[in-house]
């Protein structure tokens, strides 16, 4: 059982919720990723699934308001420390787009803003809306 | 195995939860350092799974710290790093983490990683099992070198050892001491007519007296064969002297019969010497004045106690 097997071949992209409208855009969400993750849950008898979504987005959102807040006072430290966290909590729910984004972000050294930061934030929230959709078609969030 | 885990992301908190849950271990969660180290110190786990970046105390600074803590047994560390940075990694294992894993954390990876865990705990724990046996063993085996198995006061040994202890504070502190040497009149006239298991036997009686009316601070040997020694840190003669008594008149009340003896009981007799701080000598020379002593009493019919300064009683 592996939570996040690294096969591509090993994806099922079989439910709609995960399939990308365009076909040439990765799925917001690690189909077989959620899959472990619900056979997990299912295991202890619980919609593990809907408790890691509800979280994820609560923190999301507000990791989002803190990271609009850091570029805003050119806080690199509290950028990268909210990056940082956001992309380890959308890998480990498979969003793996939205962690590739991030992660980028999650570990600046300098104490300037990078150059492309402009284009960064709507990124993320656009990605981030992505996920929530999944979320959304996948559970009752 | 009670695992921590550690994680100031909730998500991947809840994950690892139910990971290791679902692995059939108890866990714990906590969602930064201070809360982990709480944790570490209230709950006592096996494995701590915990993130590298949080606020507050890092999993870096709590790996160190669990390392310096001197629970007793040993606690099995695996830091989490989202980055996957070779350097993150060897400064975690250099502060003393067993092991790694990197986000997005793979089940397998995680179950395999517990499997050594489990391994290198239950080592542990057998290692600290047979520390503290080896540590008893220890305990025995210094108990019986220092004790005379035939009457179960301090042997020479102990006495050697005690002596040195004196002698230091005599010259560090100017403490003194008293020694009285006990010999049981006539023993081998008492062997001779009533055998060896009697003899041994009187010994033991004579032991318990020693042994009953010592008193706290005092301490009592076999020296060697019918001999034993009383040690009176911080005593005069005097003083000593109405302890040796009690120990005397202990022996004479047994009423053990002894026909080769002119009494027709088992006594002792008994040389004080005392170890004078104004006057340094070694242990030795005490010893000596003290054997010279019992001599004395010896030569005064037994059943008494000499020293070489004062008249007999």
């Amino acid at each position: 059982m592996d939570l996040h097997p690294s096969n591509p071949d090993s994806l099922d992209v079989g439910l709609g919720a995960t399939v990308p409208a365009d076909p040439s855009e990765p799925p917001a969400l690690d189909e077989a990723v959620l899959r472990q993750l619900t056979q997990l849950g299912d295991v202890a008898g619980e919609d593990l699934v809907g408790k890691l979504a509800v979280l994820f987005l609560e923190d999301a959102d507000l990791h989002l308001s803190v990271m609009r807040e850091a570029v805003a006072t050119s806080d690199v430290v509290a950028l990268s420390r909210s990056a940082h966290t956001l992309s380890g909590s959308s890998a480990n729910l498979g969003a793996t787009e939205l962690a590739r984004l991030c992660g980028v972000y999650g570990s600046l050294t300098g104490p300037d803003l990078p150059e492309d930061v402009d284009g960064f934030l709507p990124a993320v929230e656009c990605e981030l809306e992505r996920v929530r959709t999944a979320l959304a078609t996948r559970t009752t969030v | 195995m009670r695992i921590l885990a550690v994680d100031d992301d909730r998500t991947s908190l809840l994950i690892t939860q139910s990971a290791l849950r679902r692995l059939g271990h108890d866990c714990v969660i906590a969602t930064d350092g201070a809360e982990a180290w709480h944790a570490y110190r209230s709950y006592a786990p096996d494995v701590v799974v915990s993130d590298w970046t949080m606020p507050g105390l890092s999993g870096l600074q709590l790996c160190r710290d669990i390392r310096s803590a001197d629970s007793g047994t040993y606690t099995y560390f695996i830091l989490v790093t989202g980055r996957g940075d070779v350097e993150d990694i060897f400064a975690g294992m250099n502060a003393g983490a067993d092991d790694y894993l990197v986000k997005p954390m793979h089940f397998d990876d995680l179950r395999t990683r517990l499997i050594a865990a489990k391994r290198v705990t239950q080592l542990h724990l057998e290692l600290a099992v047979q520390r503290t046996e080896m540590v008893e063993l220890n305990d025995r085996l210094n108990t019986m070198t220092m004790r005379d198995p035939l009457t179960g006061l301090g042997n020479r040994r102990a006495l050697e050892a005690d002596l040195n202890v004196l002698e230091a504070r005599v010259a560090r502190y100017g403490h003194s001491y008293c020694v009285a040497l006990i010999d049981v009149d006539c023993f081998k006239s008492f062997n001779d007519t009533y055998g060896h298991q009697a003899g041994d036997r009187a010994l033991q009686a004579v032991a318990a007296q020693l042994r009953d009316q010592a008193r706290t601070g005092d301490a009592v040997y076999r020296y060697g064969g019918d001999e034993f020694l009383c040690l009176f840190p911080e005593q005069s003669i005097a003083s000593a002297r109405i302890a040796v008594e009690r120990i005397r008149g202990g022996v004479e009340h047994l009423g053990m019969a002894h026909v080769a003896n002119p009494l027709g009981i088992l006594t002792v007799s008994a040389g004080l010497a005392r170890m004078d701080p104004a006057v340094v000598r070694p242990p030795t020379a005490v010893l000596k004045e003290a054997d010279e002593a019992l001599y004395r009493a010896k030569e005064l019919g037994r059943n008494c106690i000499s020293d070489l300064t004062t008249s007999v009683v």
